[in-house]
C-alpha cells in the first residue's frame, strides 16, 4: 500500500497528464468525425452572448460602409421586383403556389476563414425557424450550410470548411459538378468531378445546381479560373473564383425550401 | 496569497478575451501564404507562481485551453497544446535554473528575471506549444511541411507580441 502511494507521488503529474491528453485526443477525433462540438462550440449560449456583444460594439466602426452596401442591394431587388412584377402578371391568390424558397435575413456574429473546418455562426435559430441543413447565401453568392442550432443562435459550416461539398454546375455547357474546399485559398474553391470530355473555357461562370433542396438552381458562385485534369480518374477539376468574399461577411439570409419535404419524401421512396 | 491568485485570475480572463475577440480576428493571410497565427494565451500558463504544484498547473492549464477551445470552435485541440506546455513547464524550468536557485514566491516575468532568461524560457515553451498545436490541427489531413511552417512563422510573431505584453505590464505577482 505505502509502496503504491509512493508510486503515486511519482508519477502522479505524468498520470494526471496522459489521463487530460486523452480527454483533450477523444474530444478532437469526436469532433472531426462528426460535428458533435454543439456543447463546446460557439453556438454555446455563453460565449455566443458574448460575441454578439463585442459584435455590437464594432459594429459602429464599420456602419458608412455597411449602409452604402444596403441601400445597394436594396435598390438592385426592388428593381428586380419591379421588373418582374411586369413580366409576371399573377392572380393573388396563385403567387403562394409557385413560391418554393423563403429567405430569412441574419447577421453574422462569429465567422473564422483561417483554419481548416471554418464555421459561421448567426444571430438566429430554432425559436426563428433556422433548421439543420438549410442554406446560407448573401447577396453575392452562396456562403454556407446550418450544421447545428441552438435556440437563438445556429452555426453554418463554412465554404472555406473541408466538409464542403455542394452541387454546382456550368452555365454554359450545363455539366454538374462538386464544389469542394483544399484548405488553402480564401477566395478559391474547387469543382470536382467534371467529365473530361467537356470543354472548359476560362471565365466560364459557375452556378448552382438546384439538384438538392438546400440552394435553389441558378445562383451564381463564381467564375472558372484554372482548368486541371485530375491524373488519378481523368477528370477534371477546376478552380473556381468566388464572387463573394466570405472574410467580410455581415448579413446573410437563409434559405427555406417550402418543398423539402416533398422532394425528399419522393426520393427516398425510390 | 490571495492576491496571487486574484492576480492570475485577471490575467485568465484578459488573456482570454484579447486572444479570441481581437487576435482571432486578425488575418495575416497574404495571398497563398497563411503561416502567420497569433497565439499568445499560453502566456497565462508561462506566469503561473512558482510555488505553485505541478497538478494544478495541469488543471489550470487545461481549464484555459478548453475556454479558448469554445471560441475557436476546436474542442480539444488548444486544451490539448497547453496541458503539454504546462507538463513541460518544470523541466524548462530545471534546465534554465539560475546558479543561486528560484525564489519560490516569485512568478517567472520580466519583473523578477532579465530580458535573455525571459525571451529563452518563453521561446522554448512557445516553440513546443506552437509544435503540439498545429501537430494536433493536421491530425487528420495536412503535412509535415504545413506544420513547420506554421510553427516557424506563428512561433516569430507570438514571440514579439509576448514580449510586447510583459514590457508593457510588467506582472509582479
Amino acid at each position: 500500500m505505502q509502496n503504491l502511494l509512493l508510486l503515486f507521488a511519482r508519477v502522479g503529474n505524468l498520470i494526471l497528464f496522459i489521463v487530460l491528453e486523452i480527454l483533450c485526443i477523444y474530444l478532437i477525433v469526436n469532433y472531426n468525425q462528426e460535428q458533435k462540438g454543439i456543447y463546446i462550440n460557439s453556438s454555446n449560449i455563453m460565449s455566443a452572448s458574448m460575441l454578439k456583444r463585442y459584435n455590437s460594439f464594432t459594429e459602429y466602426l464599420k456602419l458608412g460602409d455597411k449602409n452604402d452596401r444596403l441601400a445597394e442591394e436594396n435598390s438592385k431587388l426592388l428593381e428586380e421586383l419591379i421588373n418582374l412584377k411586369s413580366v409576371i402578371q399573377l392572380p393573388e391568390e396563385k403567387v403562394d403556389s409557385i413560391r418554393r424558397f423563403r429567405l430569412m435575413p441574419a447577421a453574422v456574429i462569429n465567422n473564422s476563414i483561417n483554419q481548416k473546418n471554418n464555421k459561421i455562426t448567426i444571430n438566429k435559430g430554432a425559436d426563428q425557424g433556422i433548421k439543420k441543413g438549410q442554406g446560407v447565401i448573401n447577396n453575392e453568392g452562396i456562403v454556407g450550410i446550418i450544421s447545428d442550432v441552438s435556440s437563438n443562435y445556429a452555426t453554418a459550416i463554412s465554404l472555406l470548411n473541408l466538409q464542403t461539398n455542394i452541387s454546382v454546375k456550368l452555365k454554359r455547357t450545363k455539366e454538374i459538378g462538386e464544389l469542394q474546399w483544399d484548405g488553402r485559398s480564401v477566395k478559391r474553391l474547387t469543382m470536382n468531378a467534371v467529365p473530361p470530355h467537356v470543354e472548359v473555357l476560362q471565365g466560364d461562370s459557375v452556378i448552382t445546381s438546384g439538384y438538392s433542396t438546400i440552394f435553389p438552381g441558378d445562383l451564381f458562385v463564381g467564375v472558372v479560373e484554372d482548368v486541371k485534369q485530375d491524373k488519378r480518374n481523368g477528370f477534371l477539376s477546376l478552380e473556381v473564383l468566388l464572387n463573394n468574399d466570405i472574410s467580410r461577411l455581415d448579413y446573410v439570409y437563409v434559405i427555406e425550401n417550402l418543398k423539402a419535404m416533398e422532394q425528399l419524401e419522393l426520393e427516398a421512396d425510390e | 496569497m490571495n492576491n496571487s491568485i486574484l492576480r492570475n485570475i485577471i490575467r485568465f480572463i484578459v488573456l482570454l478575451l484579447v486572444q479570441c475577440l481581437v487576435l482571432k480576428g486578425i488575418d495575416l493571410r497574404i495571398g497563398e501564404f497563411d503561416y502567420l497565427h497569433i497565439i499568445i494565451y499560453h502566456l497565462f500558463i508561462l506566469l503561473l507562481p512558482l510555488n505553485m504544484p505541478r497538478w494544478s498547473i495541469l488543471i489550470a492549464a487545461f481549464i484555459m485551453g478548453i475556454s479558448v477551445d469554445m471560441f475557436y470552435d476546436s474542442p480539444g485541440l488548444n486544451a490539448s497544446a497547453a496541458v503539454f506546455t504546462a507538463y513541460l513547464r518544470k523541466p524548462v524550468l530545471q534546465f534554465l535554473e539560475p546558479q543561486g536557485g528560484y525564489n519560490i514566491n516569485e512568478i517567472p516575468s520580466l519583473h523578477h528575471f532579465d530580458i535573455s532568461w525571459i525571451i529563452i524560457y518563453t521561446s522554448i515553451l512557445t516553440f513546443a506549444h506552437l509544435l503540439w498545436y498545429f501537430s494536433m490541427q493536421a491530425f487528420s489531413f495536412v503535412f509535415f511541411f504545413d506544420i513547420v511552417l506554421n510553427t516557424i512563422f506563428s512561433f516569430i510573431i507570438s514571440i514579439i507580441f509576448m514580449m510586447i505584453y510583459q514590457f508593457i505590464i510588467r506582472p509582479k505577482y
